[in-house]
């Protein structure tokens, strides 16, 4: 997709492919997420100084990590002697390996002519984003063709290294992190939407450089793929070198989508997660999907609770009670391929609990049947939602992965804006009969972020069921 | 006209279908031909109010939106240090407390109704009122921009709720290692009494009165003091006529006396310190006070290469390929009065002396392995590359223009920094490295968490003893 915009002379890029941790295999949680740091690692001429040579000792390190892998399978929680001598073989391959090779060459190469590249990884999708100035635009067919084409997953186990710090930063040193991992491992029972897109740190331990190329060749295929271009460039000159660049990726076969179901849950789940000292309610139901005709009423909903200062939640549990802060509700948890999660969180504050906190949502959610919302206000919000859709189009990056997003999760760059339509459809009454459907407390979801117990403690409610 | 206007911008969107066979193409980008980049700064127009209020302007019609932006000579950097924390709740407070006649129910219902964002605040240097609307809602949004930059009410039950989200934050500090490393990391290098490294406590936000915030704004929020930008779908004429209503019978003291800037005075406590905690990853801070650089000193485009050429070519490449951290770099960094230079990042326990010595090597080895005339080009085109997204959108072009006047650049700064910076060679920039990279003798080496080996494995590192330090409970 090309939309040129000559203001700046800066071109944003966003090749973003239908990949996400809900396609990794079983017991290789955070694949999808590694593969995208692999991605980096550069081509057989970008980042080689022999190729064949460093092809060969590659290869080896392949067949290494893969007996690696399954030592770490068999040990359990501790390091066995097996595993143990098999990582300092695989790391002395590595660096035999890097002796071969200009370690960074593909990252410090694009960096030459581009403003910022980056990639990300989410449940449903991988995307790989650059701004850079219009006068490089071919550096971007280039790099992007490259790394989709000839990929090198030279530097794996220093990377995984990397990982692993990623999750210990990014999710076990942060409390809420862990608990909205909790959450997910509770709400989904089926789906692979239950396990962290970081990936659990016995899973890391055991991917293999094997397992990414066979990743590789089966979703890295242009009908898996969208790339957007957004910026200041000719049309015309663009086409030419897209054709030029990436038509000769070899089409392959349409990958697998997620074949499981998530069953309706039929009894309440909870869970409580003691790290820190804040407090922190994190309360989930099933949600939509991006073709349930519920969706416009969903996203709607979850304005009514708490989009702003006016909203239920907010006035409840801040402005009137004090009892919390920084109250959330999202009716999709995020532009996904399936049903995931309609999430409310809340930030309770010093001096109350988390059952207070609880007992006030459900009486806010109840308030919603029994007293609906007012039309004036779904009007307010219906126009509300299509400004602060105008505003996000305002930057080149901002639009390139808006667009990418919806083509790729629902099918349809112009669901962007038609969804608009749908919610001009709703009605009070829609909303009342879905928070009526929606919100029973068999259907919920709850975990509780709780302060760290003191040394000894018990253990309340069992913690993770 | 919302829709209309959504669409509008998705009309020169083309589908581009690829497939069949493709031309020999080139494999590394050392082998394209690229034409040199065409840039123009793209420029605000000014005009000056009856009453002398400076605005600028600048016209996009793109999109149906319309930025209203008021910006003061404000902060904490120009109050004594007993009124910091008042600085902070009125910053806080703002533009959740009411404007004018409307209470801060009736403001927050006013503004939700509209889609607007209106946001008021108080820096270190700079203050301001923001308002982003859509062009339909211009009436009625401006004149809730203007009672909010004039009359904010800072309504005595939303003052309550203000200081409980401080106190919260300060309570949430020992939660986060990252957080905790930049407070007690500011406390050492900048002092606990400086305006960067103190941390408020309870009793001082409990103390704070709606008549503080009141007298704050008096003071600070005068037309002598403001300027305002207007961007977007509005040409320069439509915005002198609706400023001049709104704000024309707008005046100030007479003398008027110009609130003067206070340099922050840093004392620093150099020194190896170890805040214990029971983290996953030690989060890793050093640092090094550098007076006599400033964002004014003739060297500082050389300075900004030489940030991105060390910071991240050679420290975050460095400590990603040796698979030490996920996010480890350094800063070369100046304001109007001083400069800092500090690393950061964070890794596992066992590795927290292998990254400080890679962190130390690199910043303090550029001296002898000066950046090369390549690296230098990559750091031109991230700055390229930067300023030029710092002008993307029309309320960023008048953003940079109000920052320049606010924080009393000359006018034209940033377009000579960005040109000095696209002709620094690496002679240069090997001679600001020299005379600033680096930690020196005594530097502040903080890590929070608990190091492999404790205090012994960090003594190796030859700067000194190491100090434990205690965990304090913010906001208790």
């Amino acid at each position: 997709m090309l939309l040129p915009r000559h203001g700046v002379p800066m071109i944003s890029g966003n090749i973003m492919v239908k990949v996400g941790n809900v396609d990794n295999p079983e017991g290789s949680t955070g694949l999808a997420h590694m593969f995208e740091h692999m991605a980096f690692k550069g081509t057989d001429v970008i980042g080689s100084r022999d190729y064949p040579a460093e092809a060969a000792v590659l290869d080896s390190l392949a067949e290494m990590g893969e007996r690696l892998a399954a030592a770490r399978r068999a040990e359990g929680d501790s390091v066995s002697a097996e595993s143990a001598a098999l990582e300092e073989e695989v790391r002395a391959l590595e660096q035999r390996a890097n002796a071969l090779n200009e370690p960074m060459a593909f990252p410090q190469t694009y960096d030459r002519y581009t403003f910022d590249f980056n990639a990300y990884t989410d449940t449903d999708v991988t995307a790989y984003t650059a701004t850079l100035p219009a006068n490089n635009l071919e550096v971007w067919m280039l790099m992007e063709s490259e790394r989709i084409k000839h990929p090198v997953f030279r530097e794996f186990y220093s990377e995984l290294d990397v990982v692993q710090e990623e999750r210990r930063s990014r999710t076990e040193d942060d409390p809420e992190a862990m608990a909205r991992e909790l959450l997910k491992s509770l709400a989904f029972t089926k789906h692979p939407y239950r396990f962290p897109v970081i990936g659990y740190m016995k899973d890391l331990r055991t991917l293999t450089p094997r397992m990414l190329r066979r990743f590789h060749a089966r979703y890295y295929v242009p009908g898996n793929m969208v790339g957007v271009l957004v910026g200041d460039f000719d049309p015309d000159r663009a086409r030419t070198l897209i054709e030029a660049y990436f038509g000769n990726i070899p089409a392959g076969a349409k990958p697998p989508g997620v074949a499981v179901s998530e069953p309706a849950p039929t009894a309440i789940r909870r869970g409580t997660h003691h790290q820190g000292g804040e407090r922190r309610l994190l309360m989930a139901f099933p949600g939509f999907g991006p073709d349930d005709p519920l969706l416009p009423e969903a996203s709607l909903l979850a304005g009514v609770l708490a989009r702003d200062r006016t909203s239920r939640l907010q006035q409840r549990l801040d402005l009137q009670e004090g009892v919390a802060r920084s109250i959330w509700a999202s009716a999709n948890d995020g532009c996904q391929r399936y049903p995931s999660m309609f999430l409310i969180t809340v930030d309770v504050m010093d001096g109350h609990t988390n059952q207070e906190a609880e007992k006030i949502v459900w009486e806010v959610l109840a308030d919603v049947v029994a007293e609906p919302v007012t039309v004036a206000k779904l009007d307010e919000m219906r126009a509300a939602y299509r400004k602060d859709f105008l505003f996000s189009l305002q930057k080149n990056k901002d639009l390139a992965d808006l667009l990418a997003s919806f083509q790729v999760t629902g099918g349809d760059w112009r669901r962007s804006y038609t969804r608009f339509d749908g919610y001009d459809q709703v009605t009070p009454q829609d909303i009342t009969e879905l928070a009526a459907s929606l919100f029973q407390p068999d259907k919920a979801t709850i975990v509780y972020l709780e302060p760290e117990l003191e040394a000894g403690a018990e253990v309340e409610d069992g913690g993770r069921p | 006209m919302i829709s209309t206007a959504i669409k509008l911008v998705f009309a020169a969107l083309l589908l581009a279908s690829v497939g069949g066979a493709a031309a020999e193409t080139p494999r590394d980008p050392a082998q394209l031909e690229l034409e040199p980049l065409n840039f123009v700064m793209p420029q605000a127009v000014e005009r000056r109010l009856d009453n002398g209020i400076r605005v600028l302007v600048f016209e996009n019609h793109e999109l149906p939106l319309v930025t209203l932006s008021a910006r003061m000579a404000m902060g904490r950097y120009f109050v004594p240090v007993e009124q910091v924390t008042a600085v902070e709740l009125l910053s806080r407070l703002w533009d959740e407390g009411g404007a004018g006649d409307y209470g801060p129910a009736r403001l927050d219902s006013l503004v939700e109704a509209m889609g607007m964002t209106l946001r008021a605040w108080a820096g270190d240097q700079v203050g301001g009122v923001v308002a982003y609307m859509a062009r339909e809602d211009l009436d009625r949004g401006a004149e809730l921009w203007r009672e909010l930059l004039l009359r904010p009410v800072f309504d005595p039950d939303r003052l309550q709720r203000a200081k409980a989200r401080k106190i919260k934050d300060l309570q949430s500090i020992n939660d986060d290692p990252k957080g905790l490393a930049e407070t007690w990391f500011w406390r050492l290098l900048a002092g606990p009494e400086s305006v960067e490294g103190r941390v408020a406590d309870r009793t001082e936000i409990e103390a704070g009165t709606r008549e503080d915030l009141l007298a704050l704004h008096r003071r600070f929020v005068v037309p002598q003091n403001t300027v305002v930008g207007v961007a977007g779908d509005i040409t320069p004429e439509q915005a002198v006529a609706l400023l001049g209503s709104l704000l024309g019978d707008w005046t100030g003291p007479d003398p008027f006396t110009a609130p003067q800037v206070r340099a922050p005075r840093r004392q620093a406590r150099p020194g190896v310190f170890v805040l214990p905690g029971d983290f996953k990853q030690c989060h890793i801070r050093i640092g090094r006070n550098l007076p006599g650089l400033t964002d004014r000193s003739p060297d500082f485009a050389a300075v900004k290469i030489a940030d991105f050429g060390v910071g991240f070519l050679r420290v975050y490449y460095r400590t990603r390929l040796d698979g030490l951290s996920y996010g480890t770099g350094s800063r070369l960094l100046a304001d109007r009065f001083q400069g800092t230079c500090m690393a950061l990042g964070s890794t596992r326990p066992e590795k927290v002396v292998a990254l400080l010595d890679a962190v130390m090597e690199e910043v303090a080895g550029v001296g002898k392995r000066p950046l090369t005339e390549e690296e230098v080009e990559t750091a031109r085109t991230f700055q390229l590359g930067a300023f030029i997204q710092q002008l993307e959108t029309d309320r960023d072009v008048i953003d940079l223009r109000l920052k320049e006047i606010t924080l009393g650049l000359p006018d034209g700064y940033y377009q000579g920094l960005f040109s000095r910076q696209q002709q620094v060679n690496a002679d240069e920039v090997a001679s600001v490295t020299r005379r600033w990279c680096g930690f020196g003798d005594n530097p502040v080496v903080l890590v929070v968490g608990t190091p492999e080996g404790g205090a012994e494995a960090l003594a190796e590192l030859g700067l000194g003893p190491v100090q434990i330090l205690e965990t304090e409970d913010f906001g208790k």
